[in-house]
């Protein structure tokens, strides 16, 4: 009953949006039709990368966040076999380079040893069909081994788990993609014809692009055939909403994961391909970033519906341009003599805004089985003398290491603050949130306007501006009320995007050719910014700087100890580990997370504020919605559930004491941060959920049952009902 | 799991992520060639060549001639440095290795510091040396600036282009240590203090362009224009072109602002909103991606307007594109590019550009893009030279080096017009007075107003 009312509504929104469009291409004016169209092609490459998304969910329950970075990856391979003829070779462990890192640390840094191939030649430079060919093959793998190594040893983990595995493996390939083939655009050989085709009304749009839009529409009915008349179709749906009665009925939902893996990386590839080749050009970042308003179209297709996926991401993208068209129109809103900016990369959000609205309870969670148990909160212990300790230990190297030091503790403070701002929000509440960078820039700007122009300045502006990112904070709340685990992430992911293009570009924020500037801190005439001059030795960054930040650090670090330790930290944890049951037991659900998210959008905002001082500005690209994912990074590869945890997560950041130590002792220089990065995510998510802190404190979690149980398929052990309850803990 | 059995697991962990990025290590493939080491590509038939038929331009000048020009330029002496003596030390900072990245930046500055070396004597008979640093995020501005400032060998910076780390890395060395800017690309290169850039910049091409527009196209009454969405694109858009062509009367202009790494689909949208189709002049401000995109957008419009861009859309990566096409022509026909004044494919004696041409070919790598960025650099680094002979090089301070860059009034090498620090309030580092417009039509490359037909623009006020 509740699936042929899901299908009915589907059919419904499908429809009416397909009415809605043939109606708007009779009666509207034939330029606001053309402009629609031209959305097409930037829509079908939308809709390509959300079936990718749409096909690996229904297949294992995974929101791959990373389905854009395969689709980019295979159109290096691809454009690699057909320039060259070679096949592009990920990093591969290398025995030999330990020999090296030593005799560099021992100061035979000219050591050079073997190293691997990075490109297998394959003869002459390929074809199209034999480079599609192999791209597909290689694709395949790719499938076959994230479910294997990644994704099927996280089955029973919560949905963190899995946003951040596929978080690190976005950042992963575009990490492997940048240092092989460099940030550089490539050109990419077109395969469609690129003239322009004629439609009725006079309108012209590009034959490639439409060609596209009809190969991702037919690859959408295929699927949808795929899943409706085919036995492993059946099974892999059967799998979805039941797997207890899939094995049963004899299925293996591993064995239909992993064949809806390969089948997702190959769609995501072909797609990448074709869409490369209508663009003319692939670079790591830009089919990379597709991946945000094609969660939004996914979204919209309730993470089921290939047609309403397909739908959704050609109409985003169509509204999109429309609204582009219509900024030039003399009545749209301006702002310093422009149009106002960012409304067009706004729409997404808005979409999903608006949608969520409407649809409300109703959306998706697969039924997944019974979760294993979220990283370990562990209640502070001996907080003071551990405080101490810390703080002696960072101050002295503030103020007695070089000038390289200082930075990288400075930048390790800074990252600490952010952090502890996820700890609060995702570590104690479950809330996953792609937003705490946003609100870091909210504070930031804020800051930089107080001081410029109203001339308040340290202590109040970083105050003030951390207040205006506890009022973001909460509007971001307002959704979390509605939507949980990785819904969440991808209404928060868009709200960034959208806070990041509307109001970081708006010219009332960034200033004007000035930027957004922030004078030093400055108490008692005594200046504590980065480059005043306070050092022993006399060269910059100022330690007193530094100094300032570790005060904050700790001030912030015990209230979030102390928070853990409270009742309000208790009623945290309870809403994290189940929302029904706290709530039987008296927790305010809805003040407790609106709690949280307030006292983590202050702590970020706090950050935010740090950052302006460190950098002298403040700049929509340090605040951009990917940083959020970094940092999400940071802090689960540091441990998103203790103080400690975010202490190493502040560690790990760019600049920060980590990679400075690998640069200093190893001579691993900053462009290995990003594969660092994204292989050590990767292998937290699935090896070590309590991150680097909790290995070290050696706690017992529940391990993941796959691995006490690895050559037999798993019985489930709860009703699925319930264990979507326990997923949206 | 027992604790020791996880730590032993992290620990495998770690190694396995250090074999990982060491693994990574072993590709060369984009690295750029070591300064000091010239290639193969040295001799003449690798050379970029030049006529103005569309080919590869053709380099007619002997190496002797080439040499005199620049020996008289720096004040250099022939032959190579004296390696025994104390180098010239000169800071770098570039962003690289991430997206975007501007390596050709370091090819030109890298193939410089060989020539100079190798064959001007060096700086008063010493080696020039280069300490780099590479910037990829927010963070490595003001690292590179911290090194720059806290390494005492270094008396004055050379940037090559930057779009992050910018504010960071002028604030924390403003007035500490002078910086020679490669190439201005954001807002903070043309207001930064204690800067100096011997170029228009962005900001000056712009502003001539409208110039341009006024005084050489006729009929031109409604432009549309898609510009990159970053702060430079916006401040080019809002500050220069749209005035400027206010000022010659024409009101009827229309911006779109696309991603930095914008496609053919996203720019045939924004070409359609700004009116490109019908619009009498269509001009794109975007990055060498862009330039591809917009050729390809326009194509798949099936629209043919007339062209005005900036020089970075007559690249590699266009050529490249185009012969990717199977068109024979290495640019589009019949677009105007506006640029620093002078010609890589017209060739000339009295700006450097025969000489650079020449050089480029002989140390930089056999492909090197040298129409890019790699050009500005390697001019930057012969005018640093030029500057620290007239300081002498043990005479070499951050004052000295301040006072210099800051007094030299030109002629600048493949740069048109004189050198003015300063002349702008606003944008205090800008120092080029003059840009030009050349055209690529029929098959050849015409001087439409720049400095060889004695023609280039003005883009600041008269003194």
């Amino acid at each position: 009953m509740a699936q042929a009312a899901a299908r009915r509504t589907q059919s419904l929104w499908l429809g009416g949006a397909t009415a809605i469009m043939l109606l708007a291409a009779v009666v509207a004016p034939s330029d606001q039709v053309r402009a629609l169209l031209l959305g097409i092609g930037t829509g079908a490459l939308v809709a390509a990368i959300a079936l990718a998304v749409v096909l690996t969910f229904r297949g294992s329950g995974v929101v791959n966040f990373a389905s854009a970075a395969v689709a980019m990856y295979a159109a290096y391979v691809y454009d690699s076999l057909r320039r060259t003829g070679e096949l592009v070779i990920p990093p591969l462990p290398n025995p030999l380079a330990v020999v090296e890192g030593i005799a560099h640390t021992f100061g035979a840094g000219g050591v050079e040893l073997a190293n691997w191939p990075t490109f297998v030649g394959l003869g002459q430079p390929k074809s199209f069909w034999p480079a599609l060919v192999i791209t597909l093959v290689v694709a395949a793998a790719m499938g076959l081994l994230l479910h294997l190594l990644v994704f099927r040893p996280l089955r029973y983990a919560p949905p963190l788990a899995k946003v951040v595995a596929s978080v690190g493996v976005m950042i992963l390939l575009q990490a492997i993609i940048t240092l092989r083939f460099g940030g550089t655009p490539r050109p990419v050989q077109p395969v469609l014809d690129k003239q322009p085709v004629e439609l009725p009304r006079g309108v012209t749009i590009p034959r490639d692009q439409l060609e596209l839009a009809g190969i991702v529409i037919l690859l959408a009915i295929v699927l949808w055939a795929l899943f409706r008349f085919t036995r492993f179709g059946l099974a892999t749906r059967a799998a979805a909403e039941n797997e207890k009665g899939a094995v049963v009925l004899g299925f293996s939902p591993d064995v239909l994961a992993g064949a809806n893996w390969v089948l997702s990386t190959m769609l995501a590839a072909l797609l990448g391909v074709l869409v490369a080749t209508v663009n003319g050009s692939i670079d790591p970042i830009t089919i990379t970033l597709l991946i945000v308003p094609a969660l939004g179209a996914a979204l919209l297709g309730n993470f089921t519906s290939f047609g309403l996926t397909t739908a959704a991401g050609l109409g985003i993208a169509m509204v999109a341009t429309w609204v582009q068209f219509l900024s030039t129109r003399s009545w749209f809103p301006h702002a310093g003599g422009a149009p106002i900016p960012g409304v067009k990369e706004a729409v997404p959000f808005l979409v999903i805004v608006v949608v969520l609205f409407i649809r409300g309870e109703r959306l998706p969670t697969r039924a997944t089985l019974e979760t294993t148990h979220l990283p370990f909160a562990p209640r502070p212990r001996a907080v003071p003398a551990k405080l101490a300790i810390a703080v002696v230990a960072a101050a002295a190297g503030l103020l007695f290491l070089g000038p390289t030091w200082r930075l990288a503790i400075t930048n390790s403070l800074v990252g600490i603050v952010i952090c502890l701002s996820l700890v609060v929000l995702t570590g104690f509440v479950g809330q996953i949130s792609l937003f705490q960078m946003t609100l870091a820039g909210v504070a930031g700007f804020t800051m930089s306007k107080l001081a410029v122009e109203h001339g308040i300045a340290f202590p109040f502006g970083p105050l003030l501006g951390a207040a205006v990112a506890v009022a973001f904070g909460l509007l971001a709340a307002i959704p979390a009320l509605r939507v949980r685990g990785v819904n969440l992430a991808i209404v928060t992911l868009a709200a960034a995007v959208a806070v990041e293009n509307v109001v970081f570009k708006h010219p009332t924020w960034a200033g004007g050719v000035d930027g957004a500037p922030v004078p030093p801190p400055r108490l008692f005439g005594i200046g504590f910014g980065p480059n005043d001059s306070g050092s022993l030795d006399g060269k910059l960054p100022n330690p007193w700087f530094g100094i300032l930040c570790l005060a904050v650090v700790a001030l912030l670090g015990l209230l979030v100890a102390n928070l853990r330790r409270s009742a309000t930290g208790r009623h945290m944890l309870s809403v994290r580990a189940n929302e029904r049951a706290a709530a039987a037991a008296g927790v305010n659900v809805a003040g407790t997370k609106l709690l949280a998210f307030a006292i983590a959008a202050f702590i970020a905002g706090i950050g935010g504020a740090l950052s302006g001082y460190r950098f002298g500005a403040v700049s929509p690209v340090f605040f951009g919605s990917l940083a959020s994912l970094l940092f999400l990074a940071y802090a689960y590869l540091g441990g998103i559930s203790s103080v400690t945890g975010a202490v190493v997560g502040g560690c790990l950041v760019a600049g920060g004491v980590a990679f400075t130590a690998l640069d200093e002792f190893f001579g691993v220089g900053s462009e290995y941060t990003l594969l660092l990065s994204g292989l050590g995510l990767v292998c937290t998510a699935v090896l070590n959920p309590n991150g680097i802190a909790g290995a070290f404190r050696g706690v017992r979690t529940p391990a993941l049952p796959h691995r006490r149980r690895s050559r037999q398929t798993p019985a489930p052990r709860v009703a699925p009902r319930a264990a979507a309850v326990a997923v949206e803990a | 799991m027992s604790a020791t059995r996880r730590q032993v697991r992290i620990g495998a962990l770690c190694a396995a992520a250090l074999l990982v990025f060491a693994a990574c290590g072993g590709d060369d493939d984009d690295d750029v060639a070591a300064a000091g080491a010239p290639n193969d590509a040295t001799d003449e038939t690798d050379a970029p060549a030049a006529d103005a038929t569309g080919d590869e331009p053709a380099v007619e000048e002997t190496s002797a001639v080439t040499n005199e020009w620049a020996l008289t330029y720096t004040g250099g002496t022939e032959g190579p440095a004296d390696e025994s003596l104390e180098p010239v030390v000169i800071g770098y900072v570039n962003q690289e290795g991430g997206v975007p990245a501007f390596p050709e930046a370091t090819i030109g500055l890298e193939a410089a510091v060989s020539y100079v070396n190798t064959e001007l004597g060096g700086t008063g008979g010493h080696p020039v040396e280069i300490v780099e640093c590479i910037v990829q995020a927010e963070e490595d501005g003001q690292r590179c600036a911290t090194e720059m400032l806290n390494n005492d060998d270094i008396a004055f910076v050379m940037t090559g282009v930057m779009v992050v780390g910018n504010g960071s890395f002028y604030s924390t060395l403003s007035g500490k240590k002078p910086v020679i800017v490669g190439f201005p690309a954001v807002p903070d290169d043309f207001i930064a203090a204690d800067a100096y850039a011997f170029t228009p910049g962005a900001v000056g091409v712009v502003k001539g362009m409208s110039t341009f527009v006024g005084e050489y196209l006729d009929d031109v009454e409604s432009v549309a224009v898609v510009h990159a969405d970053n702060a430079s694109g916006q401040a080019s858009v809002d500050l220069f072109l749209k005035p400027g062509l206010e000022a010659q009367g024409i009101t009827d202009v229309k911006a779109v602002a696309v991603p930095d790494t914008a496609t053919a689909p996203d720019v045939a949208a924004a070409i359609q909103a700004a009116g490109g189709d019908t619009a009498d002049l269509f001009v794109p401000l975007l990055t060498v991606q862009g330039c591809a995109a917009t050729y390809d957008a326009l194509q798949s419009l099936g629209v043919q307007p007339k062209v005005l861009t900036t020089g970075l859309c007559y690249g590699t990566p266009m050529t490249s594109h185009l012969a990717d096409l199977g068109l024979d022509d290495p640019v589009p026909d019949g677009w105007y590019f506006g640029d620093l004044g002078y010609s890589y494919f017209i060739p000339d004696d009295e700006s450097g550009m025969s000489t650079y041409l020449s050089k480029i070919a002989e140390y930089g790598p056999a492909d090197a893009e040298y129409t890019g960025y790699a050009g500005p650099l390697f001019a930057n680094l012969l005018t640093s030279v030029k500057l620290v002979n007239q300081v002498g090089a043990d005479a070499v301070t951050s004052e000295s080096m301040r006072t210099a860059a800051a007094g030299f009034t030109g002629p600048m090498m493949l740069v048109a017009g004189p050198m003015r620090c300063g002349f702008d309030a606003v944008f205090k580092s800008l120092c080029g007075t003059q840009m030009g417009v050349q055209q690529y039509a029929d098959g050849s490359w015409t001087s439409i107003a720049n400095a060889l037909n004695g023609q280039a623009i003005e883009t600041a006020p008269a003194s």
